[in-house]
């Protein structure tokens, strides 16, 4: 190896030291094998015709990732352009296929059952993460040959329809599951899908979740985007649940669970010993809030270090919803809002805010605090003057307004800002008008 | 704190929380086998004042999205790899000895992207690669992949 030294100076300033003998092909071969799983798949492949040392590490390389440009490329040629390639691709890999994506999400294919073959193909060679993506609105039918892969841990499946088979037992060794844009439908019989080892499970926009009856007494984290209903009852037994994401809002149209009771979803979210981040948008703290005005919430969340909530100030039962879930969390060291509505108007809630009632113990462990969307309403500065004043441990309380205020309003604000005593002599508070 | 030396006989202290980051010490210091200086017959000075430069920035990178300083660490991490490709293979081979995850994804990215959309005598030339293959062997080559090696994006030059 060469040593050249003598020159400490700053990072780059060695840049120019000359390249000029072949050091990449003797890297040992998992360092060769890790750079082509990096390139696209055309670039991976012409890697074979680089010299004899590099005429198999593709062919051999366990990841194959096929994704909407490549299948759109070729499909662009012809459909059968297309199978052709892919099936070429397969023959020609050498050893097992650990992970495998395909995404023809953007194709308009004549039919499917040259996928089902491709699964069928993998999921022999020793899948472990797997992750298909067909178009919209396809209604492909998941193949039994991924239900019945016991190499299988990471799995994500965009789009298809998800019916399990009757003698159907279960994802043995399945850790990661993310099921995006699925269309899940009633099975002849009730049919339970053990997942024993699952520990992310992510729902997305999924219709008929009603039908999904998943055990998973090992599940960490449980992710719900957009789904029209959240049976929670199936995750009752879940007592390792660390991480709750409930989300329904997106840019086009806001999607939530319809039957969702909120004494089943509190009942739900306190049971949970070892919840360690939370993250409720708008239409879950709504629905916590509506019967709970001001009313001591008999629970604690022990565990608790990262809340994220989406609040409407101008309500003054969500308003009080959300102080009510940081008093009962004495480890909070992450605190997220997005200010989701507001109002100058609401008088009650400013009231609430600047009565010592609202927050009286120190909030010990608290050390940073984002407010999201921020508005400049009277009751969000109210909120800001109480949680400085209440936080000793604070570092740092960042402030990113919605949209550019005329600059007016924003010298008041920043004014008004600087003006509440903060308990904490090291708190920076960053007001950041110009970040959106 | 933790000693390191390297192969030109010079010695760097290196606090244990930054230098757990590499598996191999990590597993070195839970033995008890790191009581006096480690030494790294693999790596010199140069290339081993990078990775520590690394390891200092990347302490408690866990705790980064709490803090909010994911974009400086993103910054950090872009200057770090601009570097010509003898030290970026030095430091690969370092993160590959020592075991830093994290560093080798970075390294490999970047190598990665210096290749991407590259066409295959640029990517030669680049880095020195002899073709010994006969002309029958490329041949059968693109005939197994022809679609690799066509297309506007292939880019011939070098830099």
């Amino acid at each position: 190896m060469s040593m050249h030294y003598g020159n400490f100076s700053s990072k780059g300033a060695n840049a120019d030291r000359e390249y000029t003998e072949d050091r990449i092909s003797v890297l040992p071969i998992n360092v060769l094998d890790y750079v082509v799983e990096l390139l696209p798949i055309e670039d991976a492949a012409r890697t074979s015709i680089l010299s004899k040392k590099w005429r198999y590490i593709w062919a051999m390389s366990p990841n194959l990732v096929l994704d909407n440009l490549f299948c759109n490329k070729l499909a662009k040629e012809s459909c059968s352009f297309f199978y052709n390639t892919v099936d070429n691709i397969l023959l020609q890999h050498i050893g097992d296929i650990v992970k495998f994506d395909l995404d023809v999400s953007g194709l308009g294919l004549p039919w499917y059952t040259d996928i089902d073959r491709w699964m069928h193909y993998v999921t022999r060679h020793g899948v472990k993460k797997l992750n298909l993506n067909v178009p919209k609105n396809s209604t492909y039918k998941v193949p039994s040959y991924i239900f019945n892969c016991s190499t299988l841990t990471d799995l994500t499946l965009s789009n298809c329809v998800f019916k399990s088979p009757t003698s159907f037992l279960g994802f043995q060794n399945l850790i990661t599951l993310c099921l995006k844009s699925m269309t899940f439908v009633p099975t002849a019989e009730f049919c339970v899908i053990k997942v024993p080892l699952l520990v992310d499970l992510i729902l997305d926009c999924c219709q008929g979740t009603r039908y999904l009856n998943i055990v998973s007494p090992q599940l960490e984290s449980l992710v719900v985007f957009r789904s029209d209903c959240l049976e929670l009852n199936c995750f009752r037994n879940c007592k390792k649940l660390k991480r709750i994401i409930f989300s329904g809002t997106n840019k086009v149209v806001d999607v939530y669970p319809k039957y969702l009771e909120s004494s089943t979803l509190e009942k739900f979210l306190f049971s949970l010993p070892t919840l360690a981040i939370l993250h409720l948008e708008s239409h879950f703290l709504k629905l916590l809030a509506a019967d709970n005005i001001s009313k001591e919430l008999p629970f604690a969340l022990d565990c608790l270090w990262h809340l994220s909530l989406h609040v409407d100030f101008g309500k003054l039962d969500q308003t009080s919803y959300a102080l009510q879930l940081i008093k009962i969390s004495p480890n909070l060291t992450q605190l997220r809002i997005w200010v989701f509505n507001t109002s100058d108007n609401a008088e009650a809630v400013s009231e609430y805010l600047d009565s010592p009632a609202c927050l009286e113990q120190p909030l010990n462990k608290l050390r940073h605090v984002t407010l999201h969307l921020f508005k400049g309403s009277k009751t969000e500065l109210a909120l800001v003057k109480k949680l400085v004043a209440h936080t000793p441990s604070l570092v740092r309380m960042s402030i990113k307004p919605n949209k550019v205020m005329d600059s007016w309003k924003e010298r008041n604000i920043a004014i008004e800002l600087m003006r509440f005593s903060r308990a904490s002599p090291r708190a920076e508070l960053l007001y950041l008008p110009n970040v959106v | 704190m933790v000693k390191l030396k390297s192969n030109d006989d010079k010695e760097f202290e290196v606090e244990e929380a930054a230098v757990i980051q590499s598996e191999m010490i990590k597993n070195m210091i839970e033995d008890g086998c790191a009581t006096s200086v480690i030494p790294l017959p693999n790596i010199d000075s140069k290339t081993l004042i990078k990775v520590i430069e690394y390891l200092n920035k990347h302490i408690n990178m866990g705790k980064a999205a709490e803090t909010g300083e994911e974009d400086d660490l993103k910054e950090f991490d872009e200057q770090f790899v601009n570097m010509g490709w003898e030290e970026l293979f030095d430091v690969i081979m370092a993160a590959n000895y020592l075991n830093i995850h994290e560093l080798m994804e970075l390294c490999c990215q970047s190598a990665a992207d210096r290749l991407k959309n590259k066409s295959v005598r640029a990517v030669r030339e680049m880095l020195k690669i002899t073709n010994d293959l006969t002309e029958e062997e490329e041949q059968e080559i693109i005939n197994d992949a022809p679609w690799a090696f066509e297309g506007p994006e292939i880019d011939d030059t070098v830099n």
